[in-house]
C-alpha cells in the first residue's frame, strides 16, 4: 500500500489537491458479514468466488478531475455512494463467465461526485483466476492527470538502466564468444542480462496493463530472477577473485531455494535472497582484500554501497535501493573487469615476450663471436694442419647445431636431450682445446624435464672460467631425488685466479630466467666456490 | 724479435704461433704463449718483448685494461680478437693492427707488414697511453705539437707547453702516428697540422716553424719529403 504513495511521489504537483486514501476497509465473503480482518483482506488464501470490499473516502478538498486508482486481484464492479460507476473486467458467479480485469485500474469520476465529504466506495469482485488468493492492494482518489502520470520518472530511469544492462551484457557475451573465452566475461554477461530481466519484470507494471491473473506468475518470475541474479553475482565474485568453492556456492544456492519456496511474501523472498547473495560476495571480497588483490578495495566500496540501504529499507529494499546500488556496483565491476583484463593481457604479453627473448638468448649463445669465431679459427687450423681432425670437428659442430634446433622452441626438454647437447659441445671444444674433455653424470633420471640450455650454460661457464689443466672431468653433474623435488649439483674445478663475480653473470641470469619460465616459483639456485670447486646447486620442486 | 702471444684457446694460440713463425722466420728470437692476463703481466714484468699479440676477450673478461697498459709500453701491440666490436676503439688507443678471427696467412702478413711501414690514414690514433704515477693517462694526439726522441723513450710536447714521457722510441711512435705526423729529423716527429712555415737557411740547413712560433730543425735528407707532405 505504501508504494502507492511512492508511485505518486513524483507525479503529484504542488498545486494538486493531495490524494485521499481509502479508509475503514472491510470485506464480506459470500454469505458472511462485513469484517475488517486484515489477514483475509490482504493475504487471503483458499477462496475462489465472489466477494465484496468496501471503504470510505473522506474528501477534504474538491478535485478538478477526480479519479480512483485501485488494484485488486480479480474482476470487479465499482459502486460509488451506492451507484454503479464502472467496472474492471467483468465479474461473474462462475469461472467461465468472468472476463479478467487489469491489475491496475484507473476510474474517472465526475467533479460533482467527488465533493468534500465522506463517500462510500464498494467493489463486487470475482477472483476465479487468482488461484484462491484474495489480494487487495489499495484504492486512492487523486487528480486524474497525476494518476496517469504516476511512476513515469521511475519507469524512465529504470528502463534506461535496464537497457544499459542489456547492452553491457550483450557486449560481454559477444566478447566471450568472439574475443576470449574468459569465464568472468560469460558470468558477468549472464549477470547483467539476469538483472536486466529482473528490472524489466519489476517496472513493466508502469506501462504494461496486464490482466490480474498474470500477477502471481510475474511475482514468481521476479523471485526466480532474483535468485538467479543472486547466484550469478556470487559465481562472478568467486571467479573474479579466484576463490571457486563448490561447497559455499551450493550452500548459497540451497539457502536461496529455501527462501524462494518458504519465505513469507515475495518482497521478503527477494530481500532475503539478495541480502544472502551480497553477504556471500562481501565475504569473498574481504578475503581478496586480505590477500591484497588488486581492485578488491573499490569493489568492496561498491558492495557496501549496495548493501547498506538494506539496513534501513528492509523489505522495500528490492524496490529501488537495490537496483540503484546494484547499478553502481555493476559500473564498478565493469571498470574493474576492464582494468583487470588489461593487466592480465599485459602479463600474458610479457610472458610471451620473455619466452621469445629466452629462445633468442639460447640461439645467440651459439653464434656469439667468442664461441663461434674461436671455434672457426681452430677449425681452420685443423684443416690446414690435419684435415681429418678438421672434418671430425665439423661433424661435431653439425651435431651440436642439430640438437640445438630441436630444443630451441621448447620450454622444457628431457634431461637426456640436454646432456646430448652438452656432450656434442664438449666434442667440438675438445678439438679447440686439443685434449679430451669429459662430462661426468650420475644419479640423473634422463626422462625428467629441465629448461633447455640449463646445463649447457653451466658447461660454458666451466670451460671459460674453469681450470682446464686439471685431471678431473671438465664438469660433473650429480642428481638427487628428494620428496617432491629433484636436486642437481653441477661442479667444475676452478683455478685460483678465476673471478668469483660469476655469481651474477649473464649465464646464471639466463638459467634463472629459464627456471622461472618453466617452473614458476618452484625452483632454487645457489652457486659459489668451495675448496677450489665451483658448484651450482639447482633444486626443482614438484616432479613433472 | 721477442714475441708474446696471449690467447686462451690452445688451438687458436697454436695457429697464431705457427703463422708468426712462417711470416717472421728467423727474426723470431723468443715466442711465448700464455692463456691468461695474469700470466701475461707476470711475463711482461720479467722479460722485455718487441711485439704483443693479444686476444681481448679472455675467459669472458674484457682485456681493454691490459690493452691500455700494453700500448703505453715500448713494444708494439697487435690485437687478434673474435669480437670486432671494439676494433675502432683499439685503433684509437694505438694498436698497430686489429685482426679479426678467423684469419689466414695473408691477413697476418698484412698485420706484420706494419712493423715496417706503419698504419694507414683510415685508422687514426686518437690517444697515446702514458703511464703516470702508476696510472694510465690518455694523451690526446691532437694536443701533441711534436715528439722529441730521448734514447729509448720519447718526449711528447703538448700544445699547452707541458711535456710527457712515452716508453716507445721515436721509430715505434712513427709506426703508429705516420698518417698525420712526419719524421722531420732523427730526433723529431712533428704533427703536420702544427706546422706553420718551412724555412730555408741555405747551406743545407732547414727549419720548421710551428704555429706556436717554436722552431725545430729539419734533417737535410728529410726536407724533400716534408715539403711534399706540407703541400
Amino acid at each position: 500500500m505504501l508504494y502507492f504513495w511512492f508511485l505518486l511521489l513524483s507525479s503529484v504537483e504542488v498545486k494538486d489537491t493531495p490524494p485521499v486514501m481509502l479508509e475503514e476497509v472491510e470485506i464480506k465473503l459470500l454469505d458472511g458479514d462485513w469484517i475488517s480482518d486484515e489477514e483475509i483482506l490482504y493475504q487471503g488464501e483458499g477462496y475462489s468466488g465472489v466477494f465484496r470490499i468496501r471503504g470510505v473516502f473522506n474528501i477534504k478538498e474538491g478535485f478538478e478531475e477526480p479519479a480512483i486508482l485501485f488494484s485488486v486481484l480479480g474482476s470487479c464492479d465499482i459502486f460509488w455512494d451506492g451507484d454503479w460507476v464502472g467496472k474492471n473486467g467483468t465479474p461473474a458467479e462462475t469461472a467461465q463467465g468472468e472476463r479478467p480485469g487489469r491489475f491496475f485500474k484507473i476510474l474517472a469520476l465526475s467533479k460533482a461526485m467527488a465533493q468534500p465529504g465522506a463517500h462510500q466506495f464498494e467493489m463486487k469482485i470475482s477472483n476465479w483466476q487468482a488461484g484462491g488468493k484474495i489480494r487487495f492492494y489499495g484504492a486512492q482518489l487523486a487528480e486524474l492527470r497525476s494518476l496517469t502520470q504516476a511512476g513515469r520518472w521511475e519507469s524512465i530511469t529504470f528502463m534506461s538502466l535496464c537497457g544499459y544492462f542489456t547492452a553491457v551484457g550483450s557486449l560481454f557475451l559477444l566478447f566471450f564468444i568472439l574475443v576470449e573465452r574468459r569465464e568472468t566475461y560469460l558470468v558477468f554477461a549472464l549477470l547483467c542480462m539476469s538483472v536486466s530481466c529482473l528490472m524489466a519484470l519489476e517496472y513493466m507494471k508502469y506501462f504494461v496493463d496486464y490482466a490480474y491473473y498474470y500477477h502471481f506468475p510475474r511475482l514468481r518470475m521476479i523471485a526466480g530472477f532474483t535468485g538467479l541474479s543472486g547466484l550469478l553475482l556470487v559465481w562472478f565474485f568467486q571467479v573474479r577473485f579466484a576463490r571457486k568453492n563448490v561447497w559455499s556456492f551450493a550452500l548459497v544456492g540451497f539457502l536461496m531455494l529455501g527462501f524462494i519456496l518458504y519465505a513469507p511474501g515475495y518482497d521478503t523472498k527477494s530481500f532475503l535472497i539478495m541480502v544472502t547473495a551480497l553477504t556471500a560476495c562481501l565475504h569473498i571480497v574481504l578475503g581478496a582484500l586480505r590477500r591484497k588483490e588488486k581492485g578488491a578495495g573499490s569493489v568492496l566500496a561498491g558492495l557496501v554501497f549496495c548493501l547498506a540501504p538494506s539496513i534501513f529499507a528492509a523489505w522495500r529494499y528490492m524496490d529501488i535501493y537495490f537496483f540503484l546500488g546494484f547499478s553502481a556496483l555493476i559500473v564498478i565491476l565493469l571498470i574493474e573487469l576492464a582494468i583487470h583484463a588489461r593487466s592480465q593481457r599485459k602479463a600474458l604479453e610479457e610472458t610471451r615476450l620473455q619466452a621469445s627473448l629466452l629462445k633468442m638468448e639460447l640461439m645467440k649463445k651459439h653464434i656469439q663471436p667468442h664461441f663461434i669465431m674461436n671455434t672457426l679459427t681452430s677449425l681452420v687450423e685443423w684443416i690446414e694442419e690435419n684435415p681429418k681432425t678438421g672434418i671430425k670437428m665439423i661433424e661435431a659442430l653439425a651435431e651440436e647445431f642439430r640438437i640445438l634446433n630441436g630444443i630451441v622452441d621448447e620450454t622444457l626438454i628431457p634431461i637426456g636431450q640436454e646432456l646430448a647437447l652438452c656432450r656434442a659441445h664438449l666434442q667440438v671444444m675438445s678439438h679447440t682445446y686439443n685434449r679430451n674433455l669429459e662430462l661426468a653424470v650420475s644419479g640423473v633420471d634422463l626422462d625428467q624435464s629441465i629448461p633447455p640450455g640449463m646445463f649447457h650454460t653451466l658447461l660454458e661457464n666451466a670451460l671459460t672460467h674453469g681450470d682446464m689443466t686439471a685431471d678431473a672431468p671438465t664438469m660433473t653433474i650429480s642428481g638427487e631425488v628428494g620428496v617432491n623435488e629433484m636436486r642437481y649439483v653441477v661442479s667444475n674445478p676452478v683455478s685460483g685466479h678465476s673471478v668469483a663475480k660469476k655469481k651474477t653473470g649473464s649465464g646464471l641470469a639466463y638459467v634463472r630466467a629459464r627456471l622461472e619460465a618453466g617452473f614458476s616459483n618452484r625452483w632454487e639456485l645457489e652457486a659459489g666456490i668451495k675448496d677450489g670447486i665451483w658448484q651450482t646447486a639447482i633444486t626443482i620442486g614438484g616432479c613433472s | 724479435m721477442n714475441i708474446l702471444i696471449v690467447e686462451d684457446y690452445p688451438q687458436v694460440a697454436k695457429r697464431v704461433a705457427r703463422l708468426t713463425r712462417v711470416i717472421l722466420g728467423d727474426s723470431v728470437t723468443t715466442l711465448k704463449c700464455v692463456p691468461s692476463f695474469q700470466e701475461a703481466e707476470a711475463h711482461l714484468l720479467r722479460f722485455s718483448i718487441d711485439l704483443l699479440l693479444l686476444d681481448l676477450n679472455l675467459g669472458g673478461r674484457d682485456g681493454f685494461d691490459l690493452l691500455k697498459r700494453a700500448v703505453a709500453k715500448s713494444f708494439q701491440t697487435i690485437v687478434i680478437s673474435a669480437n670486432g666490436d671494439r676494433a675502432l676503439e683499439a685503433f684509437e688507443h694505438g694498436v698497430l693492427d686489429f685482426v679479426p678471427k678467423p684469419f689466414d696467412l695473408k691477413r697476418m702478413q698484412k698485420a706484420f707488414s706494419r712493423l715496417n711501414g706503419g698504419k694507414s690514414v683510415s685508422e687514426p690514433v686518437r690517444y697515446l697511453a702514458v703511464k703516470e704515477l702508476g696510472r694510465i693517462r690518455l694523451v690526446e694526439v691532437q694536443d701533441i705539437l711534436y715528439i722529441k726522441g730521448a734514447g729509448n723513450y720519447s718526449e711528447l710536447v703538448l700544445s699547452n707547453g707541458s711535456a710527457v714521457l712515452h716508453e716507445k722510441n721515436l721509430e715505434g711512435l712513427t709506426l703508429l702516428l705516420s698518417p698525420h705526423f712526419e719524421r722531420i729529423h732523427k730526433s723529431y716527429l712533428v704533427r703536420l697540422a702544427a706546422a706553420e712555415d718551412l724555412v730555408i737557411h741555405g747551406g743545407g740547413r732547414y727549419s720548421l716553424v710551428l704555429k706556436n712560433d717554436e722552431v725545430l730543425p729539419v734533417g737535410r735528407t728529410r726536407y724533400k719529403e716534408l715539403r711534399r707532405r706540407l703541400c
